[in-house]
């Protein structure tokens, strides 16, 4: 009973404290609730979606013409194999939409089915209960791909072929659960069953008159594996490939697993990062409220001593500081979960669009329960342990004379002057109590380690160099020739590249030069990408060396990892017919295809397909000022076939620019609250420690402006300090915290470029929040009075 | 004729207290003169202190006014009675309150520098002058918590002295020190009074009281009584100690 009353007396005479307490916990309850429910509602529901639309182990595209009656019925007839379906499709070779926006993703045009039947409504809160039939001359797109490209209904997009383009209305943005997320690069899109029908026809009589068409046609074939095989996804696919003739021909293919995964990529690495941050922010908890007990406990020496001479020992007195914060805990606890509801369910509406598809599912209670279950026992065992200092109160001193005197010695002392007086007595009032403020230093070199860290990461998206270091190459014009495999062509490919560089040098010197073609390839029975180049620059190595010879492979260092292949290791690859034993040469890194990926020379892939030409080269300028100049010049000399695309440096997806911006102040946002309550909170103990020195410089004619401004100098002189240290903890670590971070998008060594807004932006969030919320929390400077100082 | 510093006039100063007012000082008329060394005695209670944080600005009076030299300071903003502070009064204090984190000579200096009037270098020659009047000079490097209760004390008035004022306030200098300690803090105070400084000192200590030039007597918040003194001197000590207590007997002291 009298622990009540004291706890209840304390919370009643210590509101800021307790409020700040609550405030803390409330942020990472909420955060936890919501991390640990959007990771289980997102791969649920593209699990579901995809399981309610599909059965199938695999998904493939692949050209017409190496589709052959005899290797379907050699895959049908595999003993792993349950099922195939297959089923037509159209293969554009480029597109556009009528509002002028480029398209990003490779397509492929299918008829409509009855599966694809979830079409969302007007405003994207849930799919259209009545959902009318695709008329002619209407078209349904995958809703990540409209909001990737910028698309709304009732633009048109308008598909492109050899010596045709079709144009179609966007009237409504579907759920498609194989490769519908805007991570995943190829799309289908869906037009009724009769301009399909109407396409297909033309497309193939094209095919009959000049062989380059028969490119357009497609067969998408859908594998599903037997019910009693065990096998994982990618075990099957491995068999599979391995025993028939299918894969090594397929212009792309994609597991279950794999389509799941990258739809789910982007959830799941933002969930990363926060749960990083909430790791970072309960660190902060704990350090305030150690910073908390000690100042209580301090403050509070003579009144503990009171209660000890009264008979209280050191564990009864330690269970009023458990209980005061672990109720303040509770609280903030219960208040976290109850907004993280309305938070899970914006924030599973704002991954909808990126991953196309609905998101089901509300809050995991019982787990998020258990997790802060187990934080308050953790908190609880801290508390503890912090207030053991309890025990070395003594009594009679606390009655005679309370603490002891302190000494405020510092070789940090800098001679107070007049000029900058405020400045230099702040300085003193932090140099004479360090040890008071080491809590707020370590906060703000926490805030300014992770707030550098994201500022890196968001900033990484818009720059050349860190892309650059990252495996993503830095061309400012780019070359299309989309050329059939044949001799003839090879000599036109080479002669137009040829011809394009030249022209390229009239203007401006070539500074790197990318002539590569991706293309799915077996590496051991594994359908990867294979980034095939002439170009050595082309690889971002992380060790060993490119590929030089045309038995040399790289592979990229996270599926390297994951398989345990070593540099000098012998592969098979595998190729449209072709096989080759090759050398893995060394490993690099890249996002393409989360890291799974790898690559060799065009004389590598030859001895595969000895008609094999690079179908794109980008170049890096020295003058990029004469981008559109080159561009014009190019369009004018080469052939009709070529497209060329300029790239401004840094240019960067709206989408992810967007998102980035979106977790970055997500995150500052957070950081600045953490700094309003730590700073309140040890301003508010600094303040009734330094009431009697308050009273002092008020008597001497301060004025509470001035007092306040030396306050937040004070605070800006910590918030220095702690930037000082986070810079340096961020120099060390932050790239390795990314690259485990973001490891899934396949990058192994995230590379931060510490511009100046990189910097700037973090530091000048924390200083200038230490700097005013110090300036405000002090505002009760006004009611010292300097009577105080009588002594009656 | 002497020239009023400070001239009360009608003033009150009252607490709330269980729903009710205390008056702790009632309607005071009061003139406080150039040169004199006042000293306010009354019994514990009986709102000394608060009659001279009430003259100093300090503190608020309920009713009534106060002048400075002319000058109402009654209604004075905030920021204009800080630079009052700071330019034309000096407080020493009972608890002596020097700032623990600042040494001896910053102690004295940094009111100084608030002055914008005098450089830098004018501030620091003077308050090393004045830490030799104190006789501390030698200590000036040192924080308070290094130095004895007298010492910081000396400190405190060469502090108070700083910005020359018009008037030193002081709310029982000697309350806190021992015998020896009170009487070098009395010389000094002594000391700058035969110099020129204007003191207003609120004591019930009867060495303090034979310093004074002119003894108030504060009785429930009311001045009762009022005694005239020639200048201090070691020599008339004796016959002060027994003219003073003859007036604060009949002052029911």
């Amino acid at each position: 009973m009298d622990i009540i009353l004291l706890i209840k007396k304390n919370i009643r005479y210590k509101k800021g404290s307790f409020t700040s307490i609550i405030m803390l916990m409330l942020i990472i309850a909420l955060s936890i609730t919501t991390i640990v429910s959007i990771k289980e509602n997102v791969p649920r529901s593209i699990e579901n979606a995809y399981d309610r639309v599909y059965d199938s182990s695999i998904t493939l595209n692949i050209c017409s013409k190496y589709l052959t009656d005899e290797i379907l019925e050699e895959v049908a007839a595999h003993p792993l194999v349950k099922k195939v379906e297959v089923r037509d499709a159209l293969a554009p070779d480029k597109y556009s939409y009528s509002n002028e926006k480029k398209g990003t993703f490779g397509i492929l045009v299918m008829q409509i089915d009855a599966r694809i039947d979830r079409v969302w409504n007007e405003d994207y809160s849930d799919y259209a209960d009545n959902v009318r039939e695709l008329r002619n001359g209407e078209v349904y797109l995958p809703r990540a791909m409209a909001e990737k490209d910028g698309i709304s209904i009732g633009d048109s997009i308008i598909i492109g072929f050899k010596d045709d383009t079709y144009s179609y209305k966007v009237t409504g943005l579907v759920e498609e659960p194989s490769c519908g997320s805007s991570f995943i690069g190829s799309k289908a899109i869906f037009i009724s069953e009769e301009d399909f029908k109407s396409l297909s026809e033309k497309r193939k009589m094209a095919a009959a008159a000049d062989p380059e068409a028969e490119n357009d046609l497609y067969k998408v074939i859908y594998i599903t594996q037997a019910d009693d095989s065990s096998y994982s996804d990618s075990k099957f696919v491995s068999v599979l490939n391995s025993e028939v003739r299918l894969g090594s021909f397929a212009a792309g293919m994609i597991t279950r697993y794999e389509s799941l995964h990258y739809q789910g990529l982007m959830p799941d690495i933002i969930s990363n990062i926060f749960l990083s941050f909430v790791i970072i922010l309960t660190v902060i908890v704990f350090v305030v409220m150690s910073n908390s007990i000690s100042s209580s406990i301090e403050l509070n020496y003579v009144d503990l001593g009171i209660l000890k001479a009264q008979g209280y020992d050191s564990a009864r007195l330690k269970l009023v500081f458990l209980g005061q914060y672990m109720l303040a805990e509770a609280v903030g606890a219960v208040l976290g979960i109850v907004l993280a509801f309305p938070v899970c369910s914006f924030l599973s509406r704002a991954f909808e669009p990126i991953i196309g598809l609905k998101i089901y599912g509300g809050i995991n209670i019982l787990l998020s329960l258990a997790i802060i279950l187990g934080l308050l026992i953790l908190s609880a065992a801290f508390i503890l342990l912090v207030s053991g200092k309890v025990g070395s109160i003594s009594p009679i001193r606390a009655l005679q004379s309370g603490r002891s005197e302190v000494y405020f010695d510092s070789r940090l002392n800098v001679p107070v002057r007049s000029s900058f007086l405020s400045a230099g007595l702040a300085l003193r009032q932090f140099t004479s109590g360090k040890r008071r403020y080491a809590a707020s230093i370590a906060i703000a070199s926490i805030l300014v380690f992770f707030l550098l860290t994201m500022t890196g990461m968001t900033d990484a998206v818009s720059s050349e160099n860190a892309q650059r270091a990252m495996g993503a190459t830095s061309e400012n014009i780019a070359i299309t020739i989309p050329l059939d495999y044949s001799p003839e062509n090879t000599v036109i490919i080479n002669e137009q590249l040829a011809l394009a560089e030249s022209v390229i040098k009239e203007y401006t010197e070539i500074q790197e030069r990318y002539r590569t073609s991706t293309r799915y390839m077996l590496l051991n029975g594994e359908q990867l990408s294979c980034i095939i180049s002439e170009d050595e620059e082309t690889y971002t190595i992380t060790e060993g060396r490119a590929p030089r010879y045309k038995n040399e492979i790289v592979i990229g260092q996270i599926y390297a990892e994951d398989m345990g292949y070593k540099i000098g290791d012998e592969v098979k690859v595998s190729y449209q017919g072709g096989t080759g034993s090759f050398i893995v040469s060394g490993f690099c890194t890249g996002l393409q295809d989360t890291g799974r990926f790898f690559g060799m020379t065009g004389d590598g892939a030859r001895t595969l397909k000895s008609d094999f030409a690079v179908h794109w080269a980008g170049y890096k300028l020295k003058d990029i000022e004469k981008q559109d100049e080159i561009k014009d010049r190019l369009t004018e000399v080469l052939i009709d076939k070529c497209t060329v695309k300029i790239y401004k440096p840094g240019e960067a997806d709206e989408v992810f620019v967007q998102l980035s911006g979106a977790i970055k102040a997500v995150i500052y946002v957070i950081s600045v609250i953490f700094a309003l309550v730590v700073v309140s909170m040890v301003c508010t103990k600094t303040f009734i420690r330094e009431k009697t020195d308050i009273g002092i410089y008020k008597s001497l004619g301060f004025t509470s402006a001035n007092l306040r401004l030396q306050f937040a100098v004070r605070f800006l002189i910590v918030a220095v300090f702690g930037i000082i240290i986070g810079s340096t903890l961020s120099l060390a670590f932050s790239e390795k915290l990314l690259s485990l971070l973001l490891r899934s998008m396949g990058i192994v060594n995230f590379v931060i470029e510490y511009r100046f807004i990189t910097v700037f932006l973090p530091v000048a969030a924390i200083a200038v929040s230490y700097f005013v919320f110090a300036y405000l929390t002090t505002a009760k400077i006004k009611t010292v009075e300097v009577r105080e100082l009588i002594t009656e | 004729m002497k020239k009023a510093i400070i001239s009360a006039k009608d003033l009150c100063k009252s607490f709330a207290h269980n729903g009710g007012q205390v008056h702790i000082i009632q309607n005071v008329d009061l003139e406080i003169y150039e040169g004199d060394f006042t000293i306010i005695m009354g019994s514990s209670g009986s709102g000394k202190s608060t009659l001279l944080y009430a003259l100093s600005g300090m503190d608020r009076a309920t009713s009534g006014r106060v002048e400075l030299k002319g000058e109402n300071i009654t209604d004075m903003s905030e920021k204009e009675l800080a630079k009052l502070r700071h330019t034309r009064f000096g407080f020493v204090f009972q608890q002596i309150n020097l700032v623990s984190n600042l040494s001896l000579f910053e102690n004295v200096a940094v009111p100084g520098y608030l002055n914008k009037d005098r450089s830098s270098a004018e501030v620091n020659e003077t308050a090393d002058r004045l830490l030799k009047k104190m006789g501390i000079s030698d200590i000036k490097t040192q924080l308070p918590s290094q130095c004895s209760g007298g010492e910081q004390q000396r400190c405190a008035i060469a502090r108070a002295l700083i910005n020359t004022p018009d008037i030193v306030f002081a709310d029982e200098p000697t309350g806190a020190l021992n015998r020896r300690n009170t009487t070098e803090v009395l010389d000094l105070f002594t000391l700058c009074n035969k110099e020129g400084q204007s003191i207003l000192m609120v004591t019930h200590d009867i060495r303090a009281a034979l310093r004074a030039t002119r003894l108030l007597y504060l009785e429930d918040g009311k001045i009762i009584g009022e005694l005239s003194l020639p200048p201090y001197s070691p020599e008339n000590e004796k016959s002060r100690e027994t003219q003073v207590n003859s007036w604060l007997t009949s002052m029911h002291w």
